[in-house]
């Protein structure tokens, strides 16, 4: 293993059946991950945060990721203020309070979540609003890597647009890596410095190139044809 | 609430006793022993002043609130730890709802035989009939807590009860004050027909045996009225407290 390697995965089967997979992932690198639905993706996303035991394989990952679950909505706790909700991942941390507060309200601003709906509790916030909470939540742990399952999918067009340039802003400023799951062309393209694909018939890994290769060869491999 | 409001609330009450009154008055209502709304208010007036319905009531009163109180705490309890490992609540699931549905009311005479005539033996068929209708709720209801919010409390570093308190308490408390107005109701008939049956000399079910030995329709009438106030009082501090305590349940 890379002595700058973050996350190593060899030889991983997330599930019985599937494909064995072999990545490394750097410090400060942000790989997306593709596939078609059923592929493995968000199984895979969860072995890496540690939630799912592999079927085989070993697995070398950070003690602590932040981590962003694609049902967004069932992971806010509804007894919870969204501000409190964002403040989760920083309980079980002995901050001081102006750390705590430095820490939420930039997770929050770069969300761009307004301040009248902070002391409201998740249900009665629309499903992009939930889906902005869970993505603040993900970013307020002290991590050096964040593991995104379709953080952007419930937002609309533009809250979308501008919401990619701020968060691929934060990433890099913080020097955070993240594994995004993603079928967003656009998200992978803005947020990702790699992207992998997974394919065939049990989620082997497929492709593995740069984002600099451009948009024709990631929608290639996406439609599992070659770039010309 | 508005005046219009507690007006409507009040017309299905006052309705329900102005047909009484006037069942009361028919011959159909003499033959079947039905009490006059002024030989009710008498009997009522009469257990006051003599002190002994206040004391029937405080001892039903006192049986219920023990009997249930100690049914939501060892249902709880058994319900939290049960609800906390879904693959053995799965397990033992049937088994639980197989129990919980056997009639309380059966199992005092088995209590009665193995440990004797006194309020224990009570207490414990009450505890029994209570036990059940609490902790299916709360076992349920943690074994089926999102695997995505469970999640992220796991990672969040939470751990012990700072994770209980976070995650656990709130998923529990719907289910835990949904069962405790079940135990309540149904410690309440428990608690009535024993004492109906064996070994008191006060209580609710005491009176009403009195009554109907004695032959005093009104003064059954007035025990029947009294626990069902007794149940709703209690039924409706608790989902006051439901109120307070679950804001964040819709409805």
């Amino acid at each position: 293993m890379s002595s700058e390697a973050l996350i190593e995965l060899r030889a991983v089967r997330a599930f019985a059946g599937a494909a064995p997979v072999s990545l490394c992932i750097g410090r400060g690198e942000r790989v997306a991950l593709l596939g078609r639905n059923g592929i493995g993706k968000s199984t895979l996303l969860r072995a890496i945060a540690g939630l799912a035991r592999p079927e085989s394989g070993s697995l070398r990952r950070p003690p602590c990721v932040g981590y962003m679950p694609q049902d967004y909505r069932a992971s806010l706790l509804p007894w919870l203020s969204v501000r409190d909700n964002v403040a989760l991942p920083l309980r079980a941390l002995a901050l001081s309070t102006r750390e705590h507060d430095a820490r939420l309200d930039d997770a929050i601003a770069v969300v761009g979540l307004p301040g009248s709906l902070l002391g409201q509790t998740p249900q009665r916030l629309s499903g992009g609003e939930q889906q902005l909470v869970a993505l603040a939540r993900s970013l307020a742990w002290q991590s050096q890597v964040v593991l995104f399952d379709e953080p952007l999918s419930a937002l609309d067009v533009s809250t979308r647009a501008s919401l990619r340039l701020r968060l691929a802003a934060s990433l890099e400023a913080r020097g955070l890596g993240c594994v995004l799951v993603s079928h967003d062309l656009d998200d992978v393209l803005s947020l990702a410095t790699r992207w992998v694909v997974l394919g065939g018939t049990a989620g082997e890994l497929v492709e593995d190139q740069p984002v600099s290769v451009g948009r024709a060869a990631l929608e290639a491999a996406v439609l599992g044809v070659k770039a010309p | 609430m508005s005046a219009m409001g507690w007006l409507r609330r009040a017309m299905a009450p006052l309705a329900l006793l102005a047909l009484w009154g006037m069942a009361s008055m028919t011959s159909w209502g003499r033959e079947h022993s039905v009490p006059t709304l002024a030989e009710m208010t008498r009997a009522a007036v009469e257990g006051a002043g003599d002190g002994t319905l206040l004391r029937d009531l405080g001892d039903t009163l006192a049986r219920v609130l023990a009997g249930a109180g100690v049914a939501v705490l060892l249902g709880g309890v058994a319900g939290v730890w049960l609800g906390g490992r879904p693959s053995l609540w799965r397990a033992v699931e049937p088994t639980a709802d197989f129990v919980r549905s056997i009639p309380p009311i059966l199992v005092y005479p088995l209590l009665l035989m193995g440990f004797g005539y006194h309020e224990g033996s009570r207490l414990a068929a009450v505890a029994f009939g209570g036990f059940g209708v609490v902790m299916l709720p709360v076992a349920s209801a943690l074994a089926r807590v999102p695997a995505a919010r469970s999640d992220v409390v796991r990672l969040s570093g939470l751990r012990g009860w700072a994770a209980f308190r976070v995650l656990y308490v709130p998923e529990a408390l719907p289910a835990l004050l949904m069962g405790a107005r079940l135990a309540l109701t149904t410690a309440l008939v428990i608690v009535v027909v024993t004492e109906m049956l064996v070994g008191s000399r006060y209580g609710l079910g005491v009176r009403a045996l009195a009554a109907l030995q004695e032959y005093r329709p009104e003064r059954l009438w007035l025990v029947v009225l009294l626990s069902g106030g007794l149940n709703a009082a209690l039924s409706g501090a608790l989902v006051a407290l439901e109120r307070r305590l679950v804001r964040w349940q819709p409805g």
